[in-house]
């Protein structure tokens, strides 16, 4: 049955690219010159890949049926990227953009910068990005001429550094990053010892996995980035930093995205960085929530901590108008400062009968 | 860079590496010879994730995403490279190969529903 949609699919798919080509308008100005032969290569990479897909043969493998059926996701994929993105950028080209452009090539050349300059386009709904496959950079309309945001270009420009890959002046740059992310691994691996010898609750453990990737898939990338920009403008970069965190809003140390947590604070000392304390909440993000973890190393005890870490997930957070429940053995008079009380006639629980793992702090390990 | 070039950039890296254990697969199932450059190319990737610190951004990303399925400490790495050296077309090798094509058609399919602004999971 795959056999016969590839075979009426494939043929409509290469006719769709091949008409994606013909889309590329042949009169726009030397600003979308690279843009244009990149779009063309990829879209005769994509071709190409079709092509070679109907040459597989219909029968095979368990195997060879799925790696057919996945490279052929990705070309549609491929082939949707391009569309909504290189070549309606092509399609649109406005008198903005030349002058983006202009302005980039002219850093580009003030920096020094050592590879093509990026086609820069005033269509992003998304604040500053870049397409590093595509070289193709996303500002939003109005920023050709509202000079804030402009130290942004500057960070843009240090990703496609990272990912470059035939410029000898490049590879020192990437080996400074992997030696950085070794010590990153070696500084979470030591945070996770450590904590295995606490044995706090399992939560915070995560919350150290959960920083490790974030890092390791994101962070250090953006830091990287942001080292260049610092480099290369100068405090311009920061002043531009601090109005976007400004802007975005939120709390510094708050994440969304915590194995099973709604929401996730923690606390870190300043000379280390070490975390020392930790808030884990769930919710239904809409009316109600319960406090599940909140955690304080013993030696950061004492310091107002605790009361810190439910005050920024409480009262700084999106819940703080919502129904706050908790399971405590301890510190009683700590969550009474923030309104919580003994529950009245109507509250009704059925016990866990986990409480071997949780021993008397509850169901779900509460402080 | 706001959350659509990460995306991005995370995608074309992704859907390089997919490519490429999908083009090897293929090229051991069907004996081709074709794809000697990719089957070294994806042992040598393999053997890079064994290695501390990674020695490519390639290594990096794909140890990342398996940590993230927790299944890193299952696999010999190294052990599938000199498979693929050798052109071992077994079941259990292909078996291992799919494995890992598949997590990263998994990552690749999420990443790229997040580029365009919604979330595949």
């Amino acid at each position: 049955m795959l056999g016969k949609y590839f075979q009426g699919t494939l043929p409509q798919l290469i006719e769709r690219a091949r008409l994606l080509k013909g889309k590329i308008p042949r009169t726009l100005p030397r600003d979308y010159g690279a843009l244009i032969r990149t779009c063309e290569t990829e879209l005769d990479n994509i071709i190409g890949r079709l092509r070679g897909l109907q040459k597989v043969p219909a029968a095979g493998g368990t195997a060879l049926h799925h790696t057919r059926l996945r490279q052929f996701k990705r070309a549609i994929a491929d082939l949707d990227h391009i569309e909504t993105t290189a070549i309606a950028v092509l399609n649109r080209a406005h008198i903005d953009d030349h002058h983006a452009n202009r302005l980039l090539y002219r850093i580009c050349q003030e920096i020094g910068y050592p590879l093509v300059t990026p086609t820069v386009t005033t269509l992003s709904t998304s604040y500053f990005y870049i397409d590093t496959k595509l070289n193709l950079m996303f500002i939003p309309p109005a920023e050709g001429s509202f000079l804030l945001h402009l130290p942004d270009l500057y960070h843009e420009l240090g990703h496609p550094l990272l990912t470059h890959q035939d410029h000898p002046v490049l590879d020192r740059l990437r080996v400074q990053y992997l030696e950085c992310m070794a010590h990153i691994h070696d500084h979470f691996a030591a945070q996770r010892a450590k904590e295995e010898q606490r044995r706090g609750p399992r939560g915070f453990k995560d919350q150290i996995d959960l920083w490790e990737l974030l890092w390791s898939k994101y962070w250090l990338t953006e830091f990287f980035c942001d080292l260049y920009a610092t480099l290369t403008l100068g405090p311009a970069f920061a002043w531009s930093h601090l109005h976007l965190y400004l802007k975005m809003g939120g709390h510094a140390f708050a994440l969304s995205e915590g194995f099973g947590a709604w929401r996730v604070v923690a606390a870190y000392r300043e000379d280390d960085g070490a975390m020392i304390g930790y808030a884990r909440a769930v919710s239904d993000g809409e009316t109600q929530a319960y406090l599940a973890d909140v955690f304080v190393v013993e030696e950061a005890r004492g310091l107002g901590v605790g009361k810190a870490l439910v005050h920024a997930m409480i009262e700084e957070g999106p819940g703080p108008y919502f129904r706050w429940m908790l399971h405590t053995l301890d510190a009683h008079e700590l969550y009474r400062a923030f309104g919580f009380a003994e529950p009245n006639s109507t509250y009704m629980e059925r016990k866990g009968t986990n409480a071997q793992v949780f021993g008397e702090r509850g169901e779900l390990g509460g402080p | 860079m706001s959350d659509p070039g990460l995306y991005t950039h995370l995608y074309a890296q992704l859907r390089d590496c997919a490519e490429l254990i999908d083009h090897v697969i293929v090229d051991l199932e069907t004996n081709g010879m074709a794809g000697v450059k990719e089957r070294e190319a994806l042992a040598g990737l393999l053997r890079a994730l064994q290695a501390a610190p990674a020695s490519s951004l390639d290594a990096v990303l794909l140890a990342n995403v398996l940590r993230e399925n927790r299944i890193a400490s299952r696999a010999n790495w190294s052990e599938i490279a000199d498979a693929i050296d050798r052109g071992d077309a077994s079941k259990a090798m292909i078996g291992r190969l799919e494995e890992l094509a598949r997590i990263l058609e998994s990552e690749r399919a999420d990443m790229h529903a997040r580029m365009h602004g919604s979330h595949a999971r």
